[in-house]
């Protein structure tokens, strides 16, 4: 009962680790980069890579290892805030290889290796961006609505397989990452705890199913943007883009 | 702002077939100076020798330096649009498409109009220009074995939709979202046989929807299954060729 956990060092990711341990699984987690020492009671396998590393034809040998999975979240992420053209093409290809190119090949490679067995669940973690807009993360915003349409067309193909696809679109969290990015007046408290992310994102992979916004209030948010979704292109603008006073990467 | 494209400056992505091929030699009849991108060489782009050309594959992470330098060299410091038309796809199941195959269709699909955009954003802005992208009508519906192509088309109309934004009353976003289309991109993905073929719209019907949004400024521009029907029935009024590949 192994579950992998992407991003797994901090945020959300972490929160989701934890959670995993404590629902009884063997968890293994990825990032590229971990804490000091060991946290009490962590029994996280920890695997250290940088994905924007990862090129096609990589094994991934050190993930088949802890083989077969029962859950896969392919949760990392990186973002680049501020103004489109003033953040270097660099960036903006990391932003994919990270948030996109490396979960498509993770997920290829695990199907290859049949290192996903029938009742198996992938969760993809996009972003409520991919409803609300995010100007000033074009490219962030690309990769996650991306991640969605993988997940839908993902969905109805592993079905017949008996592998079960989610994708979550979680708001803003009170996360090291989501503060780096957020305009300088952004209030922390009115982010989603990560921990209640991870909680209802278990509860509703009990229950299969397909996708999900957390919160009430992004549960709204989410409904009335896709209701009108120019009207929130303004409202975006002016609260995150007008007020981005730097270009974060 | 409409505005015809006579005299433009046009960039076009993917012009050595299909629709972007249409489009750079539409373009150009209208009296359009037009900058040709595509993979082939030269000699086997099958474009007019009238037509600028550039050859860059964009899976590659040079292009933008080739395309920069072959401005330089044509001493365009502005451009007015800008159209990223080159795609690749892939039919089948997603666990046998070749990893390789993967990177280049996100790489070309999403990453490159990215780049390109970001390269280009000076030039367009001198020109109050536009940038055009055309997508797929296929996005968001969950296309089992298109998987990975209709992902990276919604991450390009969200993209679009962002930059749209971003930009407003400094560049124009646009977009054209072209249902099947008639060109060898089905045969090039793996789709021998698509269904219903002779009812998709043809490459030169696209290229003409492409050069109206250019010239009105529309924003999005959105074939649904009514228009191949309508298309269709205008060629067999008409007697347009039916035949297929316009490469």
């Amino acid at each position: 009962m192994n579950v992998l956990v992407t991003g797994a060092a901090s945020g959300l990711g972490e929160a989701l680790a934890r959670r995993a341990q404590a629902r009884s699984r063997h968890v293994i987690g990825l990032d590229r980069a971990w804490p000091e020492g060991d946290q009490p009671n962590d029994k996280i396998i920890r695997l250290t890579r940088d994905l924007a590393d990862l090129k096609p034809g990589d094994p991934i040998t050190d993930i088949l290892e802890h083989a077969p999975y029962v859950t896969v979240i392919l949760n990392a992420a990186i973002s680049a805030t501020g103004p489109f053209e003033t953040i270097p093409e660099a960036v903006h290809r990391r932003v994919t290889d990270v948030n996109l190119t490396a979960p498509v090949l993770i997920i290829k490679r695990l199907l290859e290796a049949n290192a996903l067995p029938p009742g198996a669940s992938i969760v993809l973690v996009s972003s409520l961006s991919v409803r609300t807009g995010y100007p000033g993360a074009a490219s962030y915003a690309a990769s996650k609505a991306a991640l969605a349409s993988l997940g839908t067309s993902m969905r109805r193909l592993l079905k017949w397989e008996g592998i079960h696809v989610m994708t979550v679109f979680p708001g803003p969290m009170r996360t090291a990452q989501a503060e780096r990015h957020a305009p300088p007046d952004a209030k922390a408290e009115s982010r989603m705890d990560p921990d209640a992310v991870a909680r209802n994102l278990y509860f509703q992979l009990d229950r299969r199913f397909a996708e999900f916004v957390p919160g009430t209030q992004n549960q709204l948010v989410s409904a009335s943007a896709k209701l009108a979704p120019g009207l929130f292109d303004r409202i975006m603008r002016k609260i995150i883009y007008d007020k981005l006073d730097r270009s974060v990467y | 702002m409409a505005r015809t494209v006579q005299g433009s400056k046009i960039i076009v992505t993917g012009a050595t077939d299909g629709i972007g091929k249409a489009a750079a030699i539409a373009l150009k009849e209208r009296g359009a100076q037009v900058l040709a991108i595509g993979r082939r060489s030269p000699k086997r782009s099958g474009l007019p020798r009238t037509l600028a050309y550039c050859e860059a594959d964009l899976s590659e992470a040079s292009f933008l330096e080739t395309i920069m330098a072959k401005l330089e060299s044509l001493g365009w410091n502005e451009l007015d649009h800008l159209v990223h038309n080159a795609a690749t796809g892939y039919v089948g199941h997603f666990k046998e498409e070749p990893a390789d195959h993967m990177t280049t269709q996100i790489t070309v699909n999403l990453t490159a109009p990215m780049v390109l955009t970001n390269g280009l954003a000076g030039h367009l802005e001198r020109a109050s220009g536009s940038v055009l992208f055309v997508g797929s009508t296929a996005s968001w519906r969950g296309t089992p074995h298109y998987a990975l192509y209709t992902a990276t088309k919604s991450g390009l109309t969200d993209f679009a939709r962002n930059l749209r934004t971003e930009w407003k009353g400094r560049i124009h976003v646009q977009e054209v979202i072209p249902g099947p289309t008639r060109t060898s991109f089905h045969r090039k993905s793996g789709l021998l046989n698509p269904p219903l073929a002779s009812l998709y719209m043809t490459a030169d019907e696209v290229a003409q929807g492409i050069i109206k949004s250019l010239e009105t400024g529309r924003v999005k521009k959105r074939y649904p299954a009514s228009a191949l029907i309508f298309h269709a029935i205008k060629r067999s009024v008409l007697g347009q060729q039916k035949s297929g590949e316009s490469a």
